[in-house]
């Protein structure tokens, strides 16, 4: 465990090699990333049995001191470290192992190889971080190494968008979060987690101050985790390739907005206010990128909702001191949700359209993608014996303890959407007819499947580490010797079980009737809608919409989601871009290259300032 | 005064600029001597080992107690030590960038000038940085200013290169004549010129007055020397001088001159107004008018990143970040922690590599193009991968990305300001938003590089002055993000937290 | 404070002189128009007055750039005798050190002479 410092270095070697020597390897460089990424792997587990065995291991050094302030970098081994590691590692490796043969053919081969080398560095490096300031450091890489990724096909112009986008969105959110840091090191003295933990602990730092900084932690948290408000560049930066989708988009960066916040949790937990902020903020997201999962029809765009919205279930577990559950969902959906982007990148790869629209009857053609696709969906729409089944239940059984009675509903409203729209996906692009155009629809090659049948197993098996029936190991053992971090499982009724899967198997059949049986239309909710969508298609539907659009009642609450997002929430991002560009509009204009106007701005301002200090020195009259 | 007094001062404090007037002299008279046909770019590796012998003979004087001579017109204490260090690593830089400066209808007969000028520019600077009198530090700063308005305008045949001489020197000019109108009053109430000896007159001045001329002095030697650092209201000559101007020269006013303007900035400010008593006597008054200088930071930081946002010019562009620069050094001049010399040192050391570093490269580009444009760093990854990830070292410095020395300087900054009480929450706040506005434009330029396709594939050539400029910037870069400490270490061991300013 | 009012004191001379010449014009030229006869329109009046000679081109003439040149060499070498003559009285009371000093002055400014030799300031097309 001493050596667990080694990890994040693998990959920055892999990132060093790659750029230097990336245009002489060509395609071999996907050796050299996938060795490294292996050995970060190796390591990565062996920290992991070190830690299920040992005890917490952290190692400091000086940094920099400034004044008398003393900083230190180090890292740190506990049990959500450990875990992380492995995680992140893990899917690294088999999305490393997959790009051999998805970016296969790519000018840019090397080059990607490399990006993902420094972003593998800068995720594992956030992992190990033992305090704020190192977290910062790393969380603002990982960010760079995002935007590279995103942007990587860069003569796509939406692509370039999206990076930049992404980019700019997750920094407002970063603001957040380094003035939160910066009030915590004042009010404690410290960015060290111990010792923040220690004095909130002891009572040194007021309620408030507790709640504020809690607050802005988790806004950075928000922006890094594509929560609402800030979540729109998640979907956008779908214009990345589909390995960096799964790698980065579902499985670690995101998360690390989520890690953040169980990094955080004694200091959450202090505050009501600031856990009951995080709950509902988790909620909404969950079932507003829910319904707006129900109408895309880019596949991957459907991915990129579900996620926002399963980001949203683990804020929401944590928010409602779910500890053991929020991270236990973290990593399922690590798992689950890295497989289907990279079944889903193998059928991109076999029909070249993303559209599930022009997809179909694929179920025969890609018989190796098809089932694990259907895994991947079953395990998402928490359907039992399937990993996501026992997180999302923790979840729902957290949300109910804590007594967000609203909360429970709507995730299990959540639950029903997901369930729904995971499978349209599904019998969209797998059942029904072949389309005329699909074809040379072939499997993809072993270095692609290979990666989604590891990642197939685990998306089964992983939820047997924490059940009501068999035991919740990794809940007890995440909050052993912690009790700040709460029960590792939650008891609560049994038929919150039942319903959850009453739910998610209704979902699923609805979806059947009407995507793959047809034997409901899909005009069924304008004819049949209930009260509460009938009010919506008539308060923001207009008949002409209705005509020309495939017309249904989900639709509308999706579209309308839709233009919040698009209107208010980017509205307002563009009216603050607007006042600056309006500012520097005005401030260049004043430029004039007029050296008179120079000289008068110079006068004109001593002037000022003269006039402002005799006023407020009183010295004019008297 | 006989021969035995005159050999008993310690000339040897003057060492370094010893060094440098007599270095130029010698250019000069080479310059002017040597034939048509020899190769000029000689005479600027002259000038580049006699600044690397200034350095070696300041390393020399590191150790020594503050001491002063010529009745305390110099003053070696440390923090003129520490200051010069820096002047005279950003000219050693500079001056290699400049030997590799090759405009489109060439330098031809003024290559030379440009080297000796450069020189005398330097000497000003390091007069100022190390000068207990009035007198000395304004005749440092023409020295300096006049330096550079000539090698402004040191592309003869050039447009721009003339209105911008022409230009700067106008602006200079209105400049100077503020700043001397504000050392006329200090001198009309103290009746001395020698910096200790005005503070201590001026410490028992209690009239309130006195205290109204002291302040119009304080706003007027502040808004005079606004025009070297290049902040607000003082800022509108920069963009059309960092324009017009030959490249080096853009990269010597925009670090050497900056750096020099604060010095001298830190050098009156601090001695002079800071043993002023207000009020009732407890606060001095450069506390007292905190909020004036807070506010010209801010209003500089706003309006150096905003307008950027709209340039199309990689100099001009690079001018208004040096202006927003100037604002976050000004914020850790209006916080006055007891950090501020550490800070404000190690935010120039920082920005010293960091510009320079992006100077280079902006020369080699727009060199080659003969344009400036941004569109011409288009897919500079592709021509030069390893060109494009240093440019990208030094812009994500200059944006503050962590794990870059850039990042380190605004943090120290950012401490300090909230260091003190009252905090500067306000003008902290202001910082932290303006940097997020200045990645639109960094990132502008991270775009075109990596995420354009190139407009012509042809390899570029690297001459080996701008090639050792490019590597020693981005790994001091790194290595000051990585491991600061060596620097704090630096300056903790060499410079006594500058304990020895005042005295 | 009472050196500051004698400093406030100083300016009322400035302020007395600064009436007096607003004062000055302002009276001269109403009293001119009180005594003058009556005004007529004549093209000529509006004419540039010079000297009571026809002007016969632009006022604005170009001169050759090395009147300047030479005029700026002279500045600089009759501010070196001024400060060469008082020096040169004080010699005995100033010592070697002013010596040195004014060796060093004299040499800069013949590295000047030296320039604008070498750049042909002193040559005459």
């Amino acid at each position: 465990m001493e050596n667990a410092w080694l990890i994040p270095l693998f990959p920055l070697l892999s990132f060093l090699a790659l750029l230097l020597f990336g245009k002489r390897l060509k395609e071999a460089s996907a050796y050299v990333g996938i060795l490294l990424t292996l050995a970060s792997l190796v390591f990565s587990v062996i920290v992991l049995v070190g830690r299920l065995t040992g005890a917490t291991y952290k190692l400091e050094a000086d940094w920099l001191q400034i004044g008398d302030l003393q900083l230190t970098v180090g890292f740190e081994v506990n049990q959500l470290n450990a875990l992380m590691l492995v995680i992140v590692s893990l899917v690294s490796f088999l999305v490393h192992t997959y790009s051999k043969g998805y970016m296969h053919g790519d000018q840019r081969f090397p080059v990607f190889y490399a990006y993902l080398g420094l972003f593998t560095f800068a995720m594992l490096g956030l992992v190990l971080s033992p305090n704020l300031l190192q977290t910062y450091i790393f969380w603002e890489l990982v960010g760079v190494g995002s935007f590279l990724l995103i942007g990587f096909y860069f003569n796509k112009e939406s692509a370039k968008a999206a990076a930049k986008k992404a980019f700019i969105m997750t920094r407002i959110g970063d603001v957040g979060l380094f003035i939160g840091m910066i009030l915590l090191f004042w009010q404690t003295g410290s960015f060290e987690y111990d010792e923040i933990f220690a004095s909130v602990h002891a009572g040194e730092v007021s309620g408030t101050m507790i709640t504020l900084t809690a607050i802005l932690i988790f806004i950075g948290a928000v922006g890094k985790s594509g929560q609402f408000p800030l979540h729109t560049w998640l979907p956008d930066a779908m214009e990345g390739p589909t390995p960096v989708s799964a790698l980065i988009h579902a499985a670690t960066m995101v998360a690390a907005g989520v890690y953040l916040v169980a990094t955080m949790f004694p200091l959450f937990a202090a505050s009501e206010t600031a856990m009951s902020t995080v709950a509902i903020v988790g909620a909404v997201t969950a079932i507003f990128a829910a319904t707006i999962g129900l109408t895309q029809t880019d596949i991957k765009r459907v991915l990129a909702y579900s996620t926002v919205s399963q980001l949203g279930y683990m804020m929401l577990a944590l928010g409602a001191a779910g500890y053991a559950a929020g991270v236990f969902h973290l990593m399922t959906h690590a798992f689950f949700k890295a497989l289907l982007f990279l079944a889903a990148g193998s059928v991109i790869h076999a029909v070249h359209t993303q559209d599930i629209e022009k997809m179909g009857g694929l179920w025969k053609k890609l018989s190796f993608t098809a089932p694990l696709f259907l895994i991947g969906t079953l395990a998402i729409s928490g359907v039992p014996l399937f990993s996501g089944f026992f997180s999302k239940d923790e979840i729902l059984i957290a949300a109910w303890a804590n007594g967000n009675y609203i909360l429970f509903w709507l995730a299990v409203i959540a639950a029903f959407f997901t369930a729904f729209y995971m499978f349209r996906l599904f019998f969209m692009v797998f059942s029904g007819k072949a389309r005329s155009e699909m074809k040379n629809v072939h499997e993809s090659p072993v270095s692609m499947t290979g990666p989604m049948i590891v990642l197939g197993i685990l998306a089964v098996v992983s939820g047997y580490v924490n059940t009501p029936w068999f035991g919740t190991f990794l809940g007890d053992w995440l909050v052993e010797g912690n009790e700040a971090l709460g029960h590792g499982h939650i008891e609560g009724p049994a038929w919150i079980m039942i319903v959850a899967t009453v739910v998610s198997l209704a979902g699923i059949y609805l979806a059947y009737l009407m995507y793959s049986k047809r034997s409901i239309s899909r005009d069924w909710f304008t004819s049949r809608a209930p009260t509460l969508y009938s009010i919506v298609v008539n308060k923001y539907f207009i008949d002409e919409i209705y005509q020309t659009t495939i017309v249904y009642a989900t639709k509308a609450i999706s579209l309308f989601l839709r233009f919040i997002e698009m209107f208010l929430v980017n509205g307002l991002v563009q009216l603050v871009t607007g006042i600056v560009r309006g500012l520097g509009k005005t401030g260049a204009k004043l430029q004039n290259g007029q050296i008179q106007t120079y000289g008068t701005v110079a006068f004109l301002g001593l002037a000022v300032l003269l006039l402002i200090f005799a006023l407020t020195g009183g010295y004019l009259n008297g | 005064m006989d021969l035995e007094t005159l050999l008993s001062y310690e000339w040897s404090l003057m060492g370094p600029e010893f060094i440098i007037v007599i270095a130029s002299v010698i250019l000069t008279l080479l310059d002017l001597f040597l034939p048509k046909k020899f190769n000029r770019r000689m005479l600027g590796w002259f000038a580049f080992v006699a600044v690397l012998a200034a350095i070696v003979s300041l390393l020399g004087l590191l150790d020594n107690q503050v001491g002063s001579i010529l009745h305390d017109t110099f003053r070696l204490d440390s923090f003129a030590k520490a200051f010069k260090l820096l002047l005279l690593v950003g000219s050693a830089l500079v001056l290699l960038l400049a030997i590799d400066y090759e405009p489109k209808e060439g330098l031809t007969e003024y290559r030379g000038e440009f080297f000796y000028l450069f020189l005398t520019g330097l000497l000003g600077a390091m007069i100022m940085s190390s000068s207990g009198d009035l007198i000395t530090l304004f005749v440092g700063l023409e020295l300096l200013s006049i330096s550079s308005y000539i090698l402004a305008g040191l592309r003869k045949k050039n447009l721009k290169s003339n209105e911008s001489a022409m230009k700067y020197v106008i602006n200079g000019s209105i400049s100077t004549a503020i700043t001397l109108f504000g050392m006329s009053y200090l001198y009309g109430i103290t009746g001395s010129t020698n910096l200790n000896e005005m503070s201590g007159m001026l410490r028992t001045l209690t009239d309130p007055q006195y205290t109204y001329l002291l302040g119009l002095a304080f706003f007027m030697i502040f808004v005079g020397l606004a025009f070297k650092l290049a902040s607000v209201p003082f800022h509108m000559w920069a963009p059309d001088v960092y324009e017009g101007a030959p490249t080096p020269v853009t990269a010597f006013l925009s670090v050497v001159s900056k750096i020099a303007g604060f010095v001298i900035l830190i050098r009156i400010m601090v001695s002079i107004f800071s043993s002023i008593p207000v009020g009732d006597g407890t606060i001095p008054m450069l506390f007292d008018l905190q909020d004036f200088i807070g506010f010209l930071a801010a209003v500089t930081m706003i309006l150096g990143n905003v307008v950027a946002l709209r340039q199309r010019n990689i100099k001009r562009l690079f001018a208004y970040s040096s202006i927003a620069h100037a604002g976050y050094i000004l914020v850790a001049f209006t916080a006055m922690s007891y950090v501020m010399f550490d800070s404000i040192w190690f935010y120039m050391l920082a920005y010293v590599f960091m510009n320079l570093g992006a100077f280079a490269i902006i020369q080699l580009i727009t060199e080659k193009e003969g344009s400036e444009d941004i569109g011409h760093f288009a897919g500079l990854y592709r021509r030069s991968p390893i060109l494009a990830v240093t440019m990208a070292v030094f812009i994500l410095s200059l944006a503050g990305i962590p794990g870059t020395a850039g990042f380190i300087g605004k943090l120290n900054i950012f401490l300090g300001a909230l260091m003190v009480s009252p905090s500067h929450y306000v003008l902290a706040s202001i910082m932290i938003a303006t940097t997020v506005v200045s990645y639109f434009y960094y990132f502008g330029i991270m775009t075109q590089m990596f995420f354009r396709p190139a407009a012509e594939e042809t390899k570029l050539k690297l001459p080996a002055g701008t090639n050792a400029v490019i590597i020693i910037c981005a790994v001091a870069t790194i290595l000051l993000g990585v491991m600061p400490q060596l620097a704090f270490d630096f300056l903790q061991t060499n410079f006594n937290q500058f304990m020895d300013f005042m005295g | 404070m009472e050196l500051l009012n004698l400093y406030q004191n100083n300016y009322l001379i400035v302020f007395a002189f600064l009436c007096l010449g607003i004062l000055l014009p302002v009276v001269a030229l109403f009293a001119a128009k009180l005594l003058r006869p009556k005004y007529k329109d004549i093209a000529s009046k509006y004419t540039t007055y010079e000297s009571g000679i026809e002007p016969f081109h632009d006022a604005r003439v170009q001169f050759n750039v090395r009147y300047y040149v030479f005029a700026l060499m002279f500045v600089i070498f009759d501010v070196e005798t001024v400060f060469l003559y008082p020096w040169a009285i004080a010699y005995e009371k100033l010592g070697i050190f002013a010596l040195i000093e004014m060796l060093i002055f004299v040499v800069m400014l013949l590295i000047g002479l030296i320039y604008a030799w070498k750049k042909k300031v002193l040559k005459w097309i």
